[in-house]
């Protein structure tokens, strides 16, 4: 990982899973839980 | 069946008889407002009736309670009128036919029957989605009914969540009046006034008429309470129609009418903030000032809102800043600084929203007892975003929510998230810093 270039993927990939992950957690209805387990997933 | 065929049929109801013991076929009762009006303001219209009726399902347009014997309060011999059409076809109450009970609610609906007879219950509250309502829903969570017990009709909310613990504030000293706070907006209910106790010892005896009227700042009305309550008469509902339109344009300036549309499009978050302040207080019965305008003004139901949101918005902005300008932030070597302080900020602010719950929403006013005196189901921060999706009466909305347990899982998944952002960054060891092109 030390030799892997685009570092700035990989933090956009964490923080779109984090964000998901939040989503997933504090939403109310299914629609909204639907879509953060789907980017979760991503 | 129209209410003339109904009166044919049960022509004890006109007459000022006392009715035959009732069965306990139930019927659950949707007003037929359209659900458009209804859900101006985020509300839901908000009378799901049901009556412990000998009648099949219909919809109650008018419920009246006729005083039949002394005058005494004691007496509690009342007749009951329902004046009831047949219910709408294809109307979202096909669902809600059983309706749902917790066993406080039946407990307090039974000890109410008196002299061999079930009293009939006239419930008021969120529209039902079946069985599944007894659960933690969201629906029965924005509501705060009353029930209240006007002689033969008792009123309770259909939320087995906090009818528990408002039915204990919820017997009126006076059974001639009494106020219903549900879905944000405070309704005064009147079983009329006795104007000449002398006269009202037989069948001509006054009608006490139940009424129901919306009280509260002008801001506070939505359309559905212009339309009028669901159980006064037609003749009734176009004549207060008509007085609130006249009320309204003459109280209505430009200002307040931008602060109704403001607090028709806000959330009804009054869970969190109306409860605060009552437990606050340690008032139990609903005020009578409570507006929803007037709880969305609050700062700190704003300020914890704030919190829901910059949980999940956080990693999104790092998210958003990395896919758009990553690439160049890597080559600056200023990036991967930035996405850390990102995303441990969401982690902060996962720790101050956690103080803020801890604290009771308002973080130095109210102390943790209080805040342990609230009710299982407020104990959280609610945010409604914006409406995703409104088909008829069903709705999805884009709401965040975050209780006691939520958090810790937040904790969680942001803590990680950041020490995973901390070793990634210390792994990382730019050996060029040469240029974009170089380094894609």
């Amino acid at each position: 990982m030390a030799t892997e270039k685009a570092y700035w993927r990989f933090f956009t990939y964490l923080n779109l899973f984090v964000f998901s992950m939040l989503l997933l957690v504090l939403a109310t209805g299914f629609i909204v839980m639907f879509f953060g387990w789907g980017r979760r997933a991503l | 069946m129209s209410r003339r065929m109904l009166a044919r049929r049960r022509p004890h109801a006109s007459h000022g008889q006392v009715l035959p013991a009732r069965t306990s076929r139930r019927a659950i009762v949707l007003p037929s407002r359209s659900s458009r009006s209804a859900a101006a303001g985020h509300r839901k219209s908000p009378y799901s009736i049901s009556t412990d009726g000998p009648t099949e399902v219909q919809e109650v347009v008018a419920t009246r309670a006729v005083k039949a014997g002394r005058a005494d309060s004691e007496s509690r011999r009342y007749q009951h009128q329902t004046v009831a059409k047949p219910l709408r076809r294809g109307s979202s109450l096909r669902k809600s036919t059983t309706p749902v009970r917790s066993r406080r609610c039946q407990r307090s609906v039974r000890s109410d029957s008196r002299g061999g007879r079930q009293p009939s219950v006239l419930r008021v509250g969120p529209r039902e989605t079946g069985p599944s309502a007894a659960g933690p829903r969201r629906r029965n969570r924005r509501t705060c009914p009353v029930s209240f017990d006007l002689g033969p009709v008792v009123m309770q909310c259909t939320s087995p969540a906090t009818c528990a613990e408002n039915y204990q504030a919820a017997p009126l000293p006076s059974r001639s009046r009494g106020r219903l706070r549900w879905c944000g907006s405070v309704v005064d209910f009147a079983v009329g006034e006795r104007s000449n106790p002398g006269s009202g010892s037989n069948g001509s005896s006054r009608r006490r008429d139940l009424q129901e009227r919306p009280v509260g700042p002008a801001e506070g009305r939505t359309e559905s309470s212009v339309a009028g309550p669901r159980w006064a008469t037609r003749a009734q509902r176009e004549k207060r129609r008509k007085k609130r339109k006249k009320l309204r344009l003459s109280r209505l300036t430009s200002e307040t009418r931008s602060a109704n549309v403001r607090a028709r499009r806000r959330a009804p978050d009054h869970s969190v903030t109306d409860l605060a302040r009552r437990a606050e207080s340690g008032e139990r019965a609903p005020a009578a000032t409570d507006s929803p305008a007037r709880v969305h003004r609050d700062p700190s139901a704003r300020r914890a809102v704030d919190h829901v949101v910059a949980h999940s918005l956080l990693p999104l902005l790092g998210c958003v800043i990395n896919a758009l300008f990553g690439r160049r932030l890597q080559a600056s070597g200023f990036g991967a600084e930035t996405s850390k302080k990102l995303h441990i900020g969401s982690f902060g602010v996962s720790l101050v929203a956690v103080g803020a719950m801890v604290r009771r929403v308002r973080p130095f006013r109210l102390p943790c007892p209080q805040l342990a005196a609230l009710p299982h189901e407020a104990r959280y921060l609610y945010c409604h975003a914006w409406e995703m999706v409104r088909i008829g009466s069903v709705e999805f909305d884009f709401e965040l929510r975050s209780r006691p347990a939520f958090v810790v899982m937040i904790l969680i998944i942001t803590g990680v998230g950041s020490l995973i952002h901390v070793y990634a960054a210390a792994t990382w060891r730019p050996k060029r810093r040469t240029g974009v092109s170089s380094r894609t």
